[in-house]
C-alpha cells in the first residue's frame, strides 16, 4: 500500500534521478576550451597560517619548485598568531631559499582567514592574487596552468586532490575530489562553478577589489566571494591542468566538521544572496539544485527514524505487554528470504543512480588519470554518503539556529 | 531533457513495479487457490464421513493450518511493498479469510471428534484499535511461540474484511462489537491480559 514514507522515498528517487540525468547531459554539452595564454604576469600568493609548523615549509617548498619564473612570484605568509613554530619554519624557509620572494606578516590577534586574505589583497600590486591554504601543495605547473586559463575571467580554479592517500577515509575522499573536479570541469564550460577552492585559486586583483574583497563575516569566504563576483557579471573557469594537493580530514568526526562548515557556508551565502538561486543562468540552476538537495538528508533522517521506530516497536511491545522473556523468542527465531517481497521499483531507481554514479566516476577517473580501487569506490557509493548526510543535517541545524562556528 | 529522462526512468520503474506486483499477486492468488481447494476438500470430507480417520487427518490439517499462516505472512509482506490499490488487496484478503474461517471450523470439528489437543482462537482486530490491538497481537504471538502447534490462531483483519458477509455473520453470531475481540471455545472476550489469556487458552488443551 502506498504510504507517506513511500511517497517521500519516491521524491528522493525522482530528485536523484533528475540530478544524475542533468549532469549526464551537461557532460555532452560542456566544453572547457584550452587557453593559449603564454605570458607570465606577476602574481601574489597569499597564505594565512595558524599553527601550521607541520606543513608550511612543504607548502612554500612546492611554490619554490614551480616552473613559473620565481622573479614573478611574491608570496605573503600571514601568521595568525600561531602558538607553535610556524614563524620559525617560515623564517627557515626564507633563509634556505632566498630566491623566492617570501614576506612574513605577523598578527597580534587571531582573526578569520578572510581578514588576512584582504590584507594581502590590499598589498597586492600584481594583476593576480592566488589564495593558498597553508596545508596545501601546488604541483610545479599549477601557477602557470592557472594563469594560462585566466584570459577574460576573474577567477581560475584548479583540480584539488588529497595530498596523502594512505588511509581508507583519505582514499574515499580522493574519489570525491576526482568526482568534484570533473564536475567542476563540466560546469566550467557553462561558467557555472560555485566555489573557488581555498587550497589554491587565482583571482584577478582589480575585480576582487571592485567587490570589496572577501567577506570577513562569512564562514566559507571562498564560496561567498564567488556569489558576489557573479552578481557583478564576472566569469570563472577551471584549469584542468592545474593540480593542488591538500590535507584532508583523517577522522570521520573531522570530516563531518569540515563538511558542516562548507554546507552551512553555502546556506549562509544563499541566504545573503537569494538571487543566486534564480534559474535563468546555469550558475543559478546549480545553486538551486544544491539547495534543493539539502532537503534530501532531512527526508532520509525522517525515514530512518520511522524505520528505526517500526523496527524497534515490536521489541518494546513485547517488553511492555508480555514482559522480558527472550528465551521464547530466541527459541522460535527464524529467518526467511522471500525475493518476491523486494520492492522492485526502488531496486530499479537505485540501480539507475548507481550506474550513473559509476559511469560518472569512470569518466572522472579517466579525466584525471586516476584509478580508484573497487573497494574504495564501493565505500564511497555505499557508506560515505552517511557522513556527508550527517554534516548536511548539522549544517541545516546551525543555519536555522544562526549559529556558525568556524 | 533531464526532466524527460527522469519521467522515463520513473515511469519505467513504476511499470516494472506494477508488473512485479501482478506477479506477486498471481503467486499469492495461486497459493490461496490451492489452500482454498484443499480446505474445501477437507471440509467436505469431514461433512461426508461420519467417522473421521483421526490419525491420518490430524497431520494433514496441522500442515494446512501452518500453510495458511505462511500465506498470511506473504500477504502482509507483499502488500507492504505493493503499489496495488486497497481494493485489489481486499479481494485477496477475503480469499484468504474464507479459507481461514474454513480451517477454524475444521479445527473445531477435529477437536471434538478426534480429541485433538489444540485450542483455536479467532481473533478480530482492525486499524482503529491501535494500541489495544498491538497489545493483544503481541500477547497472542507470545503464546503462539510458547505453545507452538497446539495453539491455533485465526486472525481476521476487519480493515480488509469489513464488507465480507462471513466475517460480519461471525461478528453477529459471537456478539463482537469492539476490537480487539477473541473467540475461544465459543466464548467472546475483549482485550485480555497475558495471564487471563493464557488461562483461557490452557482451558481447552494440555499446557
Amino acid at each position: 500500500m502506498i504510504d507517506f514514507l513511500t511517497i517521500l522515498a519516491w521524491f528522493v528517487a525522482i530528485l536523484s534521478i533528475y540530478v544524475a540525468s542533468y549532469y549526464f547531459l551537461l557532460y555532452f554539452d560542456s566544453v572547457n576550451e584550452e587557453q593559449d595564454r603564454v605570458s607570465t604576469p606577476h602574481v601574489t600568493i597569499g597564505i594565512s597560517a595558524y599553527n601550521e609548523e607541520r606543513g608550511i615549509y612543504k607548502t612554500l617548498q612546492s611554490l619554490n619548485e614551480s616552473i613559473y619564473p620565481k622573479s614573478k612570484i611574491h608570496v605573503v605568509v600571514v601568521d595568525d598568531k600561531s602558538k607553535d613554530n610556524t614563524i620559525k619554519e617560515v623564517k627557515r624557509f626564507q633563509k634556505e631559499h632566498p630566491k623566492l620572494d617570501v614576506t612574513l606578516l605577523k598578527n597580534s590577534r587571531n582573526k578569520k582567514k578572510a581578514y588576512y586574505l584582504n590584507k594581502v589583497l590590499k598589498m597586492a600590486k600584481t594583476d593576480f592574487l592566488i589564495t593558498m591554504d597553508a596545508d596545501s601543495q601546488a604541483a610545479p605547473k599549477a601557477i602557470a596552468s592557472l594563469v594560462k586559463y585566466s584570459k577574460g575571467v576573474s577567477v581560475v580554479t584548479p583540480c584539488v586532490l588529497p595530498s596523502e592517500k594512505n588511509k581508507v577515509l583519505a582514499r574515499i575522499q580522493a574519489i570525491e575530489y576526482i568526482y568534484s573536479n570533473y564536475l567542476s570541469n563540466i560546469l566550467s564550460g557553462f561558467d557555472a562553478q560555485i566555489v573557488a577552492p581555498g587550497p589554491f585559486s587565482l583571482f584577478r586583483v582589480t575585480d576582487l577589489k571592485s567587490i570589496g574583497g572577501f567577506d570577513e563575516k562569512s564562514i566559507a569566504e571562498d564560496l561567498e566571494v564567488v556569489f558576489r563576483l557573479r552578481k557583478k557579471g564576472f566569469k570563472m573557469r577551471l584549469s584542468p591542468t592545474a593540480y593542488v594537493y591538500t590535507d584532508v580530514p583523517q577522522t570521520v568526526t573531522a570530516l563531518i566538521r569540515q563538511r558542516r562548515r562548507w554546507k552551512a557556508g553555502f546556506l549562509d551565502a544563499v541566504q545573503k544572496h537569494p538571487k543566486s538561486l534564480e534559474p535563468h543562468t546555469e550558475f543559478g540552476r546549480q545553486n538551486m539544485l544544491n539547495a534543493l538537495y539539502h532537503l534530501v538528508p532531512l527526508i532520509l533522517l525522517f525515514m530512518f527514524i520511522r524505520f528505526a521506530y517500526n523496527s524497534i516497536k515490536p521489541l518494546f511491545d513485547v517488553i511492555r505487554y508480555v514482559g522480558f522473556d527472550p528465551w521464547i523468542y530466541l527459541r522460535t527465531l527464524s529467518f526467511s528470504v522471500d525475493l518476491l517481497a523486494v520492492d522492485m521499483q526502488m531496486v530499479i531507481y537505485t540501480f539507475f543512480m548507481a550506474a550513473m554514479t559509476l559511469m560518472f566516476l569512470y569518466l572522472a577517473s579517466k579525466f584525471q588519470n586516476e584509478r580508484p580501487k573497487f573497494f574504495d569506490t564501493f565505500l564511497f557509493i555505499g557508506i560515505y554518503g552517511m557522513a556527508i548526510t550527517t554534516a548536511t543535517l548539522l549544517a541545516i541545524y546551525s543555519w536555522i539556529k544562526g549559529d556558525y562556528v568556524w | 531533457m533531464a526532466g524527460i529522462i527522469t519521467v522515463i526512468v520513473f515511469v519505467s520503474g513504476f511499470s516494472v513495479g506494477m508488473v512485479w506486483d501482478q506477479f506477486r499477486t498471481q503467486k499469492l492468488q495461486s497459493n490461496l487457490d490451492e489452500i482454498s481447494v484443499y480446505s474445501t476438500s477437507l471440509f467436505l470430507e469431514s461433512q461426508l464421513l461420519e467417522d473421521l480417520n483421526c490419525p491420518a487427518f490430524l497431520p494433514v490439517i496441522q500442515g494446512a493450518v501452518n500453510d495458511i499462516g505462511t500465506s498470511l505472512d506473504e500477504y502482509t509482506k507483499y502488500t507492504e511493498a505493493s503499489v496495488l490499490g486497497l481494493d485489489a488487496q481486499k479481494i485477496l484478503y477475503r480469499k484468504y479469510l474464507l479459507s481461514n474461517i474454513r480451517y477454524w471450523r475444521l479445527s473445531d470439528i477435529y477437536k471434538k471428534q478426534c480429541s485433538w489437543n489444540v485450542t483455536s482462537v479467532l481473533y478480530f482486530f482492525d486499524k482503529s484499535c491501535q494500541q489495544k490491538c498491538d497489545s493483544m497481537s503481541t500477547r497472542l504471538d507470545y503464546l503462539k511461540r510458547k505453545y507452538g502447534e497446539t495453539l491455533l490462531i485465526f486472525p481476521i483483519n476487519l480493515q480488509f474484511a469489513a464488507d465480507d458477509p462471513v466475517a460480519l455473520t461471525l461478528m453477529r453470531l459471537y456478539n463482537v462489537t469492539s476490537f480487539p475481540s477473541v473467540i475461544i471455545d465459543g466464548e467472546t472476550y475483549g482485550n485480555l491480559g497475558l495471564d487471563e489469556l493464557e488461562v483461557l487458552v490452557c482451558k481447552g488443551m494440555t499446557c
